[in-house]
């Protein structure tokens, strides 16, 4: 059996591999035939464009810090069994408690800005977890009281968090000196500090990283956790060993709401110096498509998050830096996308090699019997 | 005042005309037991196809047919990468819909060399208004329910059509079933992965709603769209797609 699996394994390599390097020579011989006479540069800029300056990398992190956050959180949400995509409306929406407190309280004016800089954060991500929590819980009451599908529901919450965050910025704390929607910029000690000489590379990275590790611990390693897989594999199986099931789906979107709501702290907190969102982001997306292709299991995420990050990168760099438009890379991520989660791709050269070792195994086992 | 309402129930009934088809689409789908999230890509699809198309032939029927083959091989794309390659269909419907979302306005960056608009450049037809000859005069009913786009009425025929289609066809017989137990409808056809009804469930749908989205879907927000789509697929009677009459607005 020892050999079967050790192809099995080699093969689930070979074709994430291959997946990537067709995905992407298939990218670059499109770019080559739309960008005609550059397409040299259009290459060097798609294929290591993110990592050639300080600054483009530092926009790499920041992606990578803000999709590993959601694709964790959607990894929870997913092993439960459900899929709650208010994620993406929480980035917008669940920034707003604490940007009330900060510019609307005589705690956040007065006192704030005189907090050392580290319980200011812990403040901030504490808030916005909250608030994501509690958007995550509205369609999962609705699905677990009333019946009401969570995946239509949180569609449709998503919208309604970007214009009801549009909404309370307008009515309270916009400046009125800016030309523009937005806040008054964060005070130093109430942001993610900028690394790299003022990259989007910033603190809320090790945010990111240890809510990785908190999340493997939880769901590989706490009963909450597995609790949860249960529920998600075999719901049946589930209650009729004494799970409550309920509470472990709300438990599981309440975690995927509270990833959501650092993700938003990372994001709002650290890329921009103000909040000025207009549009949804498109991070719990992109979260989502992290999370499956890391085929639900958490620790693949960070590893799919980078990935993701980098397309996303590479898209804008070409973007800015040669005549594509933006329109043709993003439709070739979603080709990247494609092959990278392709679980069929060589499939059937794998089962024939699978069928092959497993006979001659049975060849030999049966020839043993009958020496 | 009198007017206002009848022109209010009027644009109602026009604007929920898009809704209709995309929400047979979904009723399809979900009756398949399956949720069609790339309706979005195939509405922005279709309805660019049938722009293009029916301004180079200089025929809408032709602009029309064309803009359902766009969406019905997009329908067999999803199926090969979800049934054949085995890529999570909403992962595939996700992407699908944020690469068509994208692809679309590249297209019409290649054909008009601006990313905002066809009209002007691009000669498309539309169907004409249907006024029909003696509910037209009666006074209010006649302003309310005649003098729309002819697509509008097939809409409403269509909805018969889908419910006879999965009520009283044998294809639709293997949807329902398919949608309710994969597995025990395996006797239907050898496999899950390879029966009939897997692989039809897809294309139907999209030719279904296709015939209207074409010159309908560019001129509305196909998001609201979808949204509303989604929400009334979770109803599984066909008829009820004539209540997004109602929910709109």
């Amino acid at each position: 059996m020892k050999k079967v699996e050790r192809v099995d394994a080699l093969f689930e390599f070979l074709r994430v591999l291959l997946g990537i390097i067709i995905a992407f020579a298939l990218c670059v011989v499109i770019i080559v035939i739309m960008s005609g006479s550059d397409a040299g540069e259009a290459v060097r800029n798609f294929m290591i464009g993110p990592f050639m300056t300080k600054r483009r990398f530092g926009h790499v992190m920041a992606k990578w810090a803000a999709y590993m956050l959601t694709g964790m959180g959607m990894c929870f949400i997913y092993a439960a069994g459900r899929f709650n995509m208010a994620g993406e409306g929480a980035i917008n929406l669940a920034p707003m408690p604490i940007l009330l407190i900060m510019f609307g309280t005589s705690f956040g004016l007065n006192t704030m800005p005189g907090l050392p800089k580290i319980v200011n954060l812990i403040i901030i991500v504490a808030a916005c977890m909250l608030a994501g929590a509690a958007i995550l819980m509205v369609p999962a009451f609705g699905r677990e009281h009333l019946g009401a599908h969570e995946m239509v529901t949180s569609t449709i919450m998503n919208m309604f968090c970007l214009y009801a965050a549009l909404w309370i910025l307008k009515g309270t704390i916009t400046d009125r000196s800016l030309s523009f929607l937005g806040t008054p910029k964060y005070p130093a000690n109430m942001r993610f500090t900028r690394y790299w000489n003022g990259t989007n590379f910033t603190g809320g990275f090790w945010v990111a990283v240890l809510g990785v590790i908190i999340g493997l611990i939880v769901f590989y390693r706490t009963p909450l956790g597995t609790k949860i897989r249960l529920c998600g594999d075999n719901l049946q199986f589930a209650i009729y060993s004494g799970i409550n099931a309920k509470r472990m789906m709300y438990a599981a979107q309440l975690i995927g709401g509270l990833f959501a709501g650092a993700a938003a702290a990372v994001e709002v907190f650290g890329i921009y110096d103000n909040y000025y969102l207009t549009l949804l982001t498109n991070v719990g997306m992109d979260g989502l498509l992290v999370a499956v292709m890391a085929k639900k299991k958490p620790i693949y995420v960070p590893v799919t998050a980078f990935v993701m990050a980098y397309i996303r990168q590479a898209a804008a760099v070409l973007n800015a830096n040669t005549n594509i438009p933006i329109e043709l890379v993003t439709m070739l991520s979603s080709v990247i996308i494609l092959f990278v989660a392709a679980e069929e791709f060589l499939g059937g050269t794998r089962r024939k090699v699978i069928f092959k070792i497993s006979r001659e195994a049975e060849a030999k086992a049966q020839k043993g019997e009958a020496v | 005042m009198l007017e206002y309402i009848t022109n209010f129930i009027y644009s109602l009934i026009r604007i929920s005309t898009p809704i209709v088809f995309v929400a047979l689409c979904s009723t399809i789908s979900q009756q398949a037991g399956l949720m069609n999230m790339a309706a979005e890509a195939m509405m922005l699809t279709s309805a660019l196809a049938g722009v293009l198309f029916s301004a180079l032939f200089q025929n809408v029927w032709l602009g029309i047919l064309c803009g359902m083959a766009c969406s019905v091989l997009l329908a067999l794309f999803l199926c090969f990468a979800s049934f054949v390659m085995k890529v999570d269909l909403y992962l595939m419907s996700i992407s699908l819909n944020m690469s068509l979302t994208a692809g679309t306005v590249f297209v019409v960056y290649l054909v008009t060399g601006t990313k905002n608009t066809t009209a002007g450049v691009v000669q498309s037809l539309s169907l004409g208004n249907v006024n029909i000859p003696f509910i037209h005069d009666i006074p209010i009913l006649g302003a309310i329910i005649s003098g729309h786009n002819l697509f509008t009425y097939i809409s409403l025929v269509m909805v018969a059509v889908v419910w006879f289609l999965l009520f009283r066809t044998k294809i639709g017989l293997r949807i329902r079933a398919l949608g309710q137990n994969p597995r025990q409808s395996n006797p239907l056809a050898s496999a899950p992965g390879k029966s009939t009804p897997w692989r039809l469930s897809w294309p139907r749908p999209s030719a279904v709603w296709a015939v209207c989205t074409c010159p309908w879907a560019i001129t509305t927000s196909s998001s609201v769209i979808l949204l509303q789509t989604v929400a009334l697929s979770v109803w599984p009677q066909p008829p009820s797609a004539m209540a997004c009459l109602w929910v709109q607005r």
